[in-house]
């Protein structure tokens, strides 16, 4: 009997077809049509002005001269109204693409969540898709690789472009001119993190939207369950690799050029540390704060800029694979109840 | 699928033991019956009786809780079968901004080496439905239509449908009903179609099988199952029923005055002065409907065979 229901001839060759999409992958790409056209005029749009602002960044700080130290008061004048200009006219405008970069993650579990996979649940759609001759897990996968062939490709070009804008201004008079977007403040905007977040985000959504099977809770839970697992990640994120210690007897400062201090504290003789121990400001210049905590020194915890790329590697590799834990999830669950 | 031109003893889908549950509560228990290949079957029952559960189940949305049902002999879902089975679901989903070239499309793309668009043009051509046209502007008949021809177009030797003409005008209703069971006998294709309108279904459908409350009641031909009954009327006074039918199964008695009709399945001559006569498919429907506790019937075509396997 199975070889009577399995003998049915495939599909006629596809013989002089122009290379279009086939099968699943067009469904799903006639399903976001609209959503993937305006997606890529966003990513065209923002991918042309990081280029733009990039080199809008470097014209500017060459045409004042800002790569070498000011001479003289009248000259410093310049040079500092130079800078306040800098600030006021690309710093700001960076940040706030930065932060674009930061939240684009989120935009993709929301995406996914809602109108790729509750929106299929909550009205039905899914009854027809599952009963065709591709199976429901198929089905899914397909689902899934659109948006994260779009994280893979999209998301890496723009954070690659944000990362060559933010780095050609970064080190000018060392990060004077970004003072507060160095590497660890703008950690989640750089590198292969933002690919990354994209990622799992899609594998979270997946699986949101699974559970939840409506669009607008779905996307709701999604949101709240991404800072929910995002945020201790952010809080360990010092701890993911070995840091440096600084010993001082003076106070140390807080902001210390190109590394990240985040944690600073008093030490024992015995080696125990206090952090951020509760001194007034003034006990801290006098030394009465050590005699009073029984302390030697003070500490400052810190990771030079040379792990910028090692806490990359290992962030990207944590998050990743959650993502593919999501995935898996979602792709366990629709296997469960169907097949 | 012609080769089941050839085997009209196979079986398109068979439960034993089939039990479902929701969270609030169970939808199917202990359901045991066989549907034949190449019929056309009425799934009956009132609302809630557990008919979309069945569907659904044998579509290869929902895994049963208890036993088994198979379709060709082997789970829902399964890669032999999966081609082979069409479901059209109650609420007939679409994708609203497909167009209905897109969505026939759609029927092409996902059903590589079975997609019949001659059939699915033809049924949606019949209908004075435009190519281009969008599917979420269609009314709700033209939708129930682009389904259909999305699930004929499949070429399924199984087609499942869930209250198909719910939403149809009684003209629209009668030329789908057509367009159907010209292409089911056309491409022998074995139809189990949902209602709780009996008149749907009536003249249209060869076998039946009834659900109330999670239970078959009744699975067999149409034929056998009205041969099977007989509606007995007589003047009848005394109390209790009457001693000559202890012999036979009663399905319901009902006294009106002095006059006694009842739903008998016979096993042989009934003694006594009653008027026999061979009741309709709705009086045998009914009348199972409404005394829950009457035995179940399975014609020997829906005995499940697995079972008897077992037994053996």
């Amino acid at each position: 009997m199975s070889t009577a229901l399995t003998s049915r001839p495939l599909a006629d060759a596809p013989a002089a077809r122009p290379a279009t999409l086939r099968g699943l992958a067009w469904v799903v790409w006639r399903q976001h049509r609209l959503t993937s056209w305006i997606a890529l005029g966003a990513l065209l749009a923002f991918g042309a002005e990081l280029v733009w602002l990039r080199f809008a960044m470097t014209s500017f700080v060459d045409r004042h001269g800002l790569r070498s130290a000011c001479a003289g008061p009248e000259a410093c004048e310049r040079w500092n109204m130079a800078v306040a200009s800098f600030q006021y006219e690309y710093a700001d405008l960076l940040r706030y693409n930065g932060l674009l970069l930061t939240w684009l993650p989120l935009l993709f579990g929301l995406f996914v969540a809602g109108p790729v996979v509750a929106r299929e649940l909550e009205t039905g759609a899914y009854k027809m898709a599952w009963t065709q001759s591709v199976s429901p897990v198929r089905w899914f996968a397909a689902k899934l690789a659109l948006p994260a062939v779009a994280a893979l490709a999209g998301v890496s070009l723009l954070s690659a472009l944000h990362t060559w804008a933010w780095r050609s201004v970064v080190s000018v008079q060392s990060g004077a001119l970004l003072a507060d977007r160095r590497w660890f403040d703008a950690f989640d905007a750089l590198g292969a993190v933002p690919v990354a977040n994209s990622l799992a985000a899609i594998g979270l959504g997946a699986l949101v939207g699974l559970l939840v099977r409506r669009v607008l809770p779905a996307m709701a839970g999604t949101a709240v369950a991404s800072l929910a697992l995002y945020w201790p990640l952010v809080t360990a994120r010092p701890h993911l690799m070995a840091s440096e210690t600084l010993l001082d007897r003076e106070v140390p400062n807080l902001v210390g050029g190109d590394s990240w201090r985040f944690e600073r504290g008093v030490v024992s003789a015995t080696g125990r540390r206090m952090p951020e121990p509760d001194c007034t400001l003034l006990d801290k210049f006098r030394g009465d704060c050590l005699t009073r905590h029984n302390a030697t020194g003070w500490y400052v915890d810190y990771h030079p800029a040379s792990h910028f790329w090692p806490l990359q590697g290992i962030h990207t590799g944590i998050v990743l694979a959650a993502g593919a834990a999501l995935g898996a999830g979602a792709l366990w669950w629709t296997r469960r109840g169907h097949r | 699928m012609t080769e089941l031109t050839f085997y009209p003893e196979r079986t398109a889908l068979e439960a034993v033991g089939l039990g479902v549950a929701y969270r609030r509560g169970p939808a199917l228990l202990d359901c045991s019956f066989r549907v034949p290949a190449g019929r056309v079957c009425a799934l009956v029952g009132p609302n809630g009786a557990g008919k979309s559960t069945l569907l659904s189940v044998a579509a290869g949305l929902r895994r049963p809780t208890r036993g088994s049902l198979t379709v060709f002999g082997r789970p829902p879902g399964a890669p032999e079968v999966r081609p082979h089975v069409a479901f059209l679901s109650q609420e007939k989903p679409l994708y609203p901004s497909f167009t209905i070239a897109d969505t026939l499309r759609m029927g092409r793309e996902l059903n590589p080496g079975s997609w019949d668009q001659a059939t699915a043009e033809r049924l949606v051509g019949d209908g004075g439905l435009s190519p281009q046209a969008r599917v979420g502007d269609l009314s709700g008949g033209q939708r129930t239509r682009v389904a259909l021809a999305l699930a004929l177009g499949k070429r399924p030797a199984l087609l499942l449908l869930d209250e198909p003409m719910a939403d149809l005008d009684p003209l629209a209703r009668h030329d789908m009903t057509a367009a159907l069971m010209a292409a089911a006998a056309e491409h022998a294709i074995t139809v189990v179609m949902s209602s709780h309108v009996l008149a749907e279904l009536e003249g249209v459908c060869d076998y039946l099988l009834l659900i109330a409350d999670g239970r078959v009641r009744l699975a067999g031909e149409v034929e056998d199952l009205l041969a099977a009954h007989t509606l007995l009327v007589g003047r009848h006074e005394t109390a209790g029923p009457p001693r000559e039918f202890a012999a036979h199964t009663v399905v319901e008695s009902r006294v009106t005055g002095r006059q006694l009709t009842a739903l008998v399945r016979p096993e042989g001559p009934v003694a006594g002065e009653w008027r026999a006569s061979e009741p309709s498919l709705e009086e045998i429907l009914l009348a199972h409907l409404r005394v829950p506790g009457a035995p179940a019937l399975l014609t020997p075509s829906a005995e499940p065979r697995v079972a008897w396997k077992k037994a053996a």
